[in-house]
């Protein structure tokens, strides 16, 4: 030990009351402070609200980014690949090709010119096996078919569907009216679930008793089913389909803030602040508020992307908007018509919708990560 | 007398996202065979970090014995892969947990959570492990041990939970036998049984204990010596008379004053002020003497070595320095020391 | 134990009445009935017409028929394919669903139990991070689009295996994977939790210093008390299934039920609507039941806790 002969001045009492031994040494944290913090540490939150924002602003704005109109018709300008300057590389070049195989070399050509329909000015064939070996030959042929339409100055980002409509237009249209639906039903789930849940765990007693009998039976009945009825007895529409996926939605909603309440209603913290003389709107403010805020928040966030995937699952079976409007589950189901020929229809909506859930689902990880009082040190 | 166990200079640290936790900061200590020894000590102190690291079951990472090592029959188990440990937990050494309601596996018939050590060390076969199970059984005080090794640890009121958590670490007769607060998740009552069981078993086998506790009544009941820790080191060691009627270190003096006894001559019970440190950083010098009234200028400066107090006694504490001024230690300790008939002198040599 | 499985009885019947009359009104209030598309007919003909389908009684009547007729398993008579059972088109469509589900749901689970597991185990390592990612992304994107990528990269540009249709074996290939996924990735979600729930909790430790391998610990300790709370997951995940079959086999042209339903619905046909609905709902709540004893079955505490 390095202190072998400690100098004897030191042998004097101090005082210690004036000093820190009642001081905490961490600093301290609000609640929402320190979920804020978590939650900014959390890289896949992080990319996930990144993500969102580039995409609600793309919603927002990218429909009059270009000079074309979501129901802008014209068949001569049907399923267009898509075309950006600059892009080129990545295939975004407004040309579609195509690969040819057959026994003979030209049997091969002439299989590749057939399935641009000839117009061989406009298309470039390659041979890629010429079929000396014994193999078949292969033929692959690049139709530009911006060139072939005469539309060189024109550039459809995503492409255009089968009715001529500019796809970048109509897949942000898509997307705003897909977020819309989610974050109207997901709101109405929140209000009306949070009342409900709440008012049955306030007053308790034969009120509670008599709610939670009413939601066990609506729990039974799956909602598929009443999705599917509702949207039935409704005309197709926004509202409809808002309508439909709340009507069981809540649900969830009511008995996460029920079960919440009631639990925080009997605990010593509220006991405590009750026994000084709380009012009870200092109580519901400063006890309960905040605690079953983070729940309601997380589990927001879990029902908006479920809804956004409802919605497309109902234009998938035809129960979905109506004719023109796009959502982004109409666009997905159109996009399945001519997947095989044309894949860039169902290309670009099925990664927004994909995009979306997924950035929602990262950031409702990191939040419930972030507000989960078992993760706190 | 035959060591059994050497702890030798052991660090324990945690790494966390905030920094190095150092929950046990070079702790020595030994035991005999057959000898009890209680850890005492508040909440965070490192004595369950220090019993888990004997046995290597500390999560890690993000633990790890930094350095030390723990001699135990002369092995340095701190040098010891996972697979070696294997074959000493459960056979040499076991351990007795704090709560009884979750320190059993709720989907395992309780018998066959006795067994299953049984099976893996001493390589029983199933009839040969039954029967001893229930034996197991009746010596921890369970009746009808055949019908009830079939039951579930949810059939099992708490006390007799715990008697099933003594039974395991029993079963292959363990040379060493931690107990990690085996009592304090019990009811009072509950609580004297275990205690009477396990003072019972003690007389039986010849294994040697470390009881860990907060609960100074305890360590009177069954320690021979006692351990006092603080922020991650052992701030006083002796025999139970030594730290009962002869205690040395202020720390010390406020736990025991923080007793309620019931010759109530001192009606007012003594509270320690603040609370331990932060061991993400700990604090230069005595890690006490934030809280210490007896606190000097050197306690701010240099952590205190242990003085030898006696032969069986030790306690770090500045105070016990030469230089030291002469302090009065609490009333009430005052009235324990001077029952303490044969007291040495106040000064202690250095080790 | 009993007392549980009555009330659960009791509600079940309680919710499928409630159903059924629903649906009952929903059909009379619809537009469309087997004269829509005959409104040529003459007043005699359409009465023949209305009395054959027993359209000419009062309302309370019919409502009475209707739910003696459901009893028998009597759902009517499609408006579409004449004459035919509404129950027979069922029957004959259900076995290509229910082959799609088990498939989907059994090797979904399976495999995300596995990798849950190896996450947990592999806590914060490189597998835990690449199984976690693997799994978010299964949750989020939707099984459709994986019907598209799959029925594209694989049906089309490899051509491994058929694009859609029904027959062999190798075209239930891609429908299953497109349905399997989801499942997959909410059981590796849950597993990972719990079973790091489970390692970290006390009886771990003592079986670890009981001198139990890391083998035993994890399997015989761990894993086991980490699959009861996942039996809760297994209910909503086989009605996710029923909602993924109505769109997959309409992708794979599946001749499922989710497939007539689709068509029923593109043609107004609302007996096969509404008989199909309430034989979701039935599924639905009978799986519910279902996974809610297998629960008890599994879990001592509750066998045993009810059982005595």
């Amino acid at each position: 030990m390095e202190n072998h002969k400690p100098n004897k001045d030191l042998f004097v009492p101090v005082d210690t009351r004036d000093d820190d031994s009642e001081k905490i040494s961490r600093p301290s944290l609000s609640f929402w402070k320190d979920s804020f913090i978590r939650l900014r540490k959390n890289t896949g939150a992080m990319i996930g609200l990144g993500a969102l924002i580039i995409l609600i602003l793309l919603a927002v704005i990218g429909p009059s980014m270009n000079e074309y109109d979501q129901f802008e018709q014209d068949l001569a300008r049907a399923k267009m690949p898509p075309k950006v300057e600059g892009l080129e590389w990545m295939g975004m070049d407004g040309t579609l090709s195509t690969v040819q195989t057959a026994d003979s070399l030209e049997q091969a050509e002439t299989n590749a010119l057939m399935r641009f329909n000839n117009d061989e000015d406009h298309i470039e064939t390659n041979v890629l096996n010429d079929g000396s070996n014994g193999e078949e030959a292969e033929v692959e042929a690049v139709y530009d078919v911006y060139a072939s339409k005469d539309m060189e100055g024109q550039n459809f980002w995503f492409g255009t569907d089968g009715l001529g409509r500019d796809l970048w237009t109509r897949a942000w249209e898509g997307t705003r009216i897909s977020l819309i639906i989610a974050f109207l039903a997901a709101a109405i789930d929140v209000i009306v679930g949070v009342a409900y849940g709440g008012i049955s765990a306030y007053y308790g007693g034969r009120v509670d008793n008599y709610m939670q009998r009413f939601i066990e039976i609506l729990v039974g009945v799956p909602n598929l089913v009443i999705v599917i009825l509702m949207i039935l007895i409704l005309d197709p529409g926004i509202l409809s389909i808002i309508i439909a996926l709340t009507i069981t939605g809540w649900i969830s909603m009511a008995r996460i803030v029920r079960g919440q309440i009631l639990k925080l209603k009997n605990q010593e913290f509220v006991l405590a602040s009750r026994t000084l003389g709380a009012q009870d709107g200092r109580i519901l403010r400063k006890h309960l508020i905040p605690n079953v805020l983070g729940l309601i928040i997380i589990n927001t966030m879990f029902t908006i992307p479920s809804a956004i995937f409802f919605e497309a699952f109902l234009s998938f079976i035809g129960l979905g908007l109506p004719t023109p409007l796009a959502s982004l589950g109409t666009l997905v189901e159109d996009g399945f018509q001519s997947l095989q020929i044309y894949p860039h229809i169902l290309l670009f909506p099925a990664v927004i919708i994909s995009l979306i859930m997924i950035a929602f689902n990262l950031l409702a990880d990191g939040l419930r990560d972030a507000f989960d009082p078992k993760m706190r040190e | 007398m035959d060591k059994l166990l050497e702890v030798k200079n052991m660090h324990v640290s945690f790494d966390t996202y905030g920094g190095e936790v150092q929950a046990v900061r070079g702790v020595n200590f030994s035991l005999n065979k057959g000898e009890t020894l209680a850890i005492v000590g508040e909440s965070g102190s490192g004595k369950s970090v220090t019993t888990k690291a004997l046995m290597k079951l500390i999560p890690m990472p993000p633990g790890r014995i930094k350095e030390g090592e723990i001699l135990f029959e002369g092995r340095d188990l701190a040098k010891l892969s996972e697979k070696e440990m294997q074959k000493i937990r459960g056979k040499e050494i076991s351990m007795i947990f704090q709560d009884p309601m979750t320190s059993l596996n709720p989907t395992m018939k309780v018998g066959n959570q006795i067994a299953e050590g049984l099976i893996k060390h001493q390589k029983l076969s199933k009839s040969a492990a039954k029967s001893r199970v229930i034996e197991l059984l009746e010596l921890v005080g369970i009746p009808d041990p055949e019908n009830r090794m079939k039951q579930y640890p949810h059939q099992f009121s708490g006390g007799m939970r715990q008697r099933v958590v003594v039974a395991i670490a029993l079963a292959c007769n363990p040379k060493l036998l931690i107990a990690d607060e085996p009592t304090t998740a019990l009811d009072v009552t509950i609580q004297a049984q275990i205690l009477e069981l396990m003072k019972d078993i003690q007389k039986k086998t010849d294994s040697g204990t470390i009881f860990i506790t907060h609960d100074l009544g305890v360590v009177a009941n069954v320690a021979d010596r006692v351990a006092v820790m603080y922020a991650g080191r052992i701030v006083e060691i002796g025999t139970v008379d030594d730290i009962f009627y002869n205690p040395k270190h202020p720390y010390t003096w406020g736990l025991l004053g923080s007793m309620p006894s019931l010759d109530a001559e001192v009606s007012e019970l003594y509270a320690i002020p603040g609370s331990p440190p932060d061991l993400l950083n700990p604090p230069k010098g005595d890690a006490f003497a934030p809280r210490n009234e007896y606190a000097m200028q050197i306690d701010r400066e240099q952590e205190p070595p242990l003085f030898k107090v006696s032969e069986t006694h030790y306690a770090a504490t500045w105070l016990l320095h030469e230089h030291a001024p002469d302090i009065d230690p609490p009333e009430a300790i005052k009235k324990r020391m001077a029952a303490m008939a044969s007291s040495d002198s106040r000064k202690g040599e250095r080790v | 134990m009993g007392r549980y499985i009555t009330q659960r009885l009791v509600y079940m019947v309680i919710t499928m009445f409630l159903i059924a009359t629903f649906t009952f009104f929903l059909m009379k209030f619809l537009p469309g009935t087997p004269l829509s598309s005959a409104d040529r007919l003459s007043e005699e003909q359409q009465a023949i017409v209305l009395a054959k389908y027993g359209l000419d009684e009062p309302i309370p009547v019919q409502y009475f028929n209707y739910m003696v007729n459901l009893l028998q398993g009597d759902m009517g008579v499609s408006f579409q394919f004449d004459n035919r059972e509404v129950t027979t088109i069922i029957l004959d469509r259900i076995g290509p669903s229910l082959q799609l589900g088990f498939q989907a749901m059994i090797i979904g689970t399976i495999l995300g139990m596995l990798l849950g597991l190896i996450s947990a185990i592999y806590h914060n390592g490189v597998l835990d991070y690449g199984s976690t990612f693997t799994a978010v992304l299964g949750q989020s994107i939707p099984s459709f689009v994986f019907a598209g990528i799959l029925q594209y990269f694989v049906g089309v540009k490899l051509g491994w295996f058929p694009v859609a249709l029904w027959g062999t074996w190798q075209h239930t290939v891609l429908p299953t994977i497109a349905l399997a996924i989801f499942p997959l990735a909410i059981a590796a979600r849950f597993m990972r939790t719990e079973m790091l729930e489970v390692m970290g909790s006390d009886y771990i430790t003592t079986a670890r210093a009981k001198g139990v391998n890391k083998f035993g610990v994890v399997f015989k300790h761990g894993v086991r008390n980490a699959l009861i709370p996942l039996i809760t997951v297994l209910g909503p995940l086989a009605i996710g299934l029923m909602t993924g079959t109505l769109v997959i086999e309409n992708i794979f042209a599946v001749p499922g039920i989710g497939e007539q339903f689709v068509k029923s619905i593109n043609t107004n046909d609302y007996p096969i609507i509404m008989g199909t609905t309430l034989f979701f709902a039935v599924f639905f709540i009978l799986i519910v039941l279902v996974i809610d004893l297998l629960y008890g079955v599994i879990d001592p505490r509750i066998r045993l806790a009810e059982g005595e």
